[in-house]
This record gives C-alpha cells, sequence and structure tokens, in this order.
C-alpha cells in the first residue's frame, strides 16, 4: 500500500495553455511640417539660408515593415515670383541639420547641390525600420548667380519615401 | 480468495486516488487584441470587467497554488513584444486563500508566477473560481505582423 502514499500526489500538477495573439499594424507614413520655400528678396551675388542655425522645416518618416526604406527630395522649381525666371537647380542646396534617425553620416554635412534628379537624402538604417520615427531637419541654401534679377525665389521640392532605391 | 479481494481493494483505491486530484479548467477565452497601432495600449476585459475565467480544485487535502506565465514572448518573424508590455491582473476570485498581487497589474514572466495560495478547506473538491483581465501595450518600435504565444495556468502542490 505504500505506493499510495502523500508524496507521489505532492507531485501532481495541472496545466491549461490559452493563445494570445496581436496583430501590430503596418505604417509607412510621411509628413512635411512647412512645404514653402519662400527666400524673400535677393540681391544677384547674394547668398541666403533658410533655417540657419537651426532648421527650415522637417521631414518626419515612419515604417515598421522591416524593409529599407529611402527618402529621395526632387527640386521641381526655383523661379522668381511674378515672372517666368527660372533658376538653374544647382543654385539651391541643401542640408540635413538634425536627424533623429539611426544613419547620421549626413547629419551636420555640407550642403548639397539639387539636381534634375531625385537626390537620395537618408538611408534607413538600425531600428528605423521596425517603426522609429525619423524626423529629418532641413537648411537650405540660395546663391543667386550675379547675372540673374533680384526679387523674390520661391523653389517647390517633392519628397518621396520608398522602398526602392 | 483473499489475494483477489486485496487486488481488488487496490483497484478500488487507485480509482479513488485517481479522483482525489487537482483539477483546473479555463471558459477557453483565448486572448486576442486584434489589431493595434505602434504605441497603442488596449485592456482585455470583453466581459466587464474580465476576460476569461478560470476553476480550480483539488480533493487532496493539501494546499495547493494557482500560477501563471507565457510560454514565451509574443513572437514573430524573430522579433518579440517585451515580456514588461504585457500584464495580466486577477479581477476577482470566490476562494478564500491569499491572492498575490492585491489586484493589480503584473508583467508576465517565462517562469510561473504565483497568483493564488488556497485557504483552509479549499482541498476538498469545491471549486474555485479566478477571473482575469489583460493588458497589452504596444512599443513605438516594433515591426508589423502577427504575434503570438500561449499562456499556461499552473495548478500544483508544489509552491
Amino acid at each position: 500500500m505504500a505506493f499510495f502514499s502523500q508524496p507521489a500526489e505532492a507531485l501532481e500538477l495541472k496545466l491549461e495553455d490559452l493563445s494570445a495573439s496581436v496583430e501590430v499594424a503596418a505604417v509607412f507614413s510621411l509628413s512635411l511640417d512647412n512645404p514653402h520655400l519662400a527666400f524673400g528678396l535677393i540681391n544677384p551675388g547674394e547668398n541666403k539660408i533658410l533655417g540657419e542655425g537651426h532648421f527650415f522645416h522637417e521631414a518626419k518618416c515612419r515604417s515598421n515593415n522591416g524593409r529599407s526604406w529611402y527618402l529621395k527630395a526632387q527640386l521641381i522649381s526655383l523661379r522668381l515670383l511674378g515672372k517666368e525666371y527660372s533658376l538653374p537647380y544647382s543654385c539651391l542646396k541643401w542640408k540635413i541639420s538634425e536627424s533623429t534617425g539611426a544613419y547620421r553620416q549626413q547629419t551636420g554635412s555640407d550642403f548639397t547641390a539639387f539636381s534634375s534628379e531625385p537626390e537620395l537624402v537618408y538611408t534607413s538604417e538600425g531600428d528605423d525600420p521596425k517603426g522609429r520615427e525619423v524626423i529629418l531637419r532641413f537648411q537650405y541654401s540660395l546663391t543667386l548667380p550675379r547675372e540673374a534679377p533680384a526679387g523674390n525665389y520661391v523653389g517647390q521640392i517633392i519628397f518621396t519615401m520608398t522602398e526602392g532605391t | 480468495m483473499k489475494k483477489i479481494a486485496l487486488i481488488a481493494l487496490m483497484i478500488f483505491i487507485f480509482s479513488l486516488s485517481a479522483y482525489a486530484a487537482l483539477e483546473i479548467s479555463t471558459d477557453h477565452r483565448s486572448l486576442f487584441f486584434g489589431l493595434m497601432k505602434l504605441g497603442e495600449e488596449k485592456g482585455l476585459a470583453q466581459l466587464g470587467v474580465y476576460h476569461n475565467q478560470i476553476t480550480c480544485s483539488s480533493t487532496n487535502g493539501n494546499t495547493w497554488y494557482l500560477k501563471i506565465n507565457l510560454l514565451q514572448p509574443l513572437s514573430f518573424a524573430g522579433e518579440t513584444i517585451p515580456l514588461e508590455n504585457f500584464q495580466w491582473q486577477l479581477v476577482w476570485t470566490n476562494g478564500n486563500g491569499t491572492q498575490v498581487g492585491n489586484y493589480q497589474y503584473k508583467p508576465f514572466s517565462l517562469f510561473p508566477d504565483l497568483v493564488y495560495t488556497s485557504g483552509p478547506g479549499e482541498a476538498s473538491g469545491q471549486g474555485i473560481n479566478f477571473q482575469f483581465k489583460y493588458s497589452l501595450k504596444i512599443p513605438e518600435v516594433q515591426l508589423s505582423g502577427v504575434y503570438n504565444t500561449a499562456i499556461r495556468f499552473t495548478l500544483t502542490e508544489v509552491l
């Protein structure tokens, strides 16, 4: 009868399992706080910087699908307000002055001139493709050629966030 | 004849022993948090104040313990949601024993956490009910996808 004693029962254990699940929603977003580049009155040979000392505007990028993403900027117009006169795209330069993203190499670097092609301005790294909000703050530099007329110059830039280079 | 009677008695006692056991059951309400955004927090208490109910009983006459744990963190494609973001809370029991956690949320652990220690007279067969609710917060940085895990309730006489 000893094999029915308490010690065997003391090891008794019962288990019940329940499943748990959650779907984490996908996000892929880009926003810009100020889309208008207005340099005000500028004279031939003069240089003006938008956002000097800090930044002019910021782009917020967010993706959590795990794939690398890229932010590109394309200048689509740079013209004298109220006139038909346009400047070469190379007169306008951009710079990332601050970034919250994992890739910081370009932050604080020199200005880069625009061209007629989209410029790659940021490549995601580290936790960026897992949903980290990447805030990129930009400055712009416009140098008016000596042969260009004085006036108020405005620019239009399109930012594109993409998963392909 | 004596031998047969002894064997019959042993079988009878064995049968009694088999019934004199720990039992645990659930209402089979799994934890389905659905679609959640980054940074979102959601509580599961779809029945008003609780989400699911666990029933424990024992006829062994010994003190018993209810424990809870996760078998793994909520996981998807090698990514996990931190354990501290997934919490449980005992909201009610009809038992007179000792509940742990003072009816507050506690983060899940991978090791069984003590929920309840049976009180006097709670090992004579009556069912003791436990009602739970749950909370999950999605981190601000988390890969999209369907994350799964399993919650284990353990009824044991070993602390």
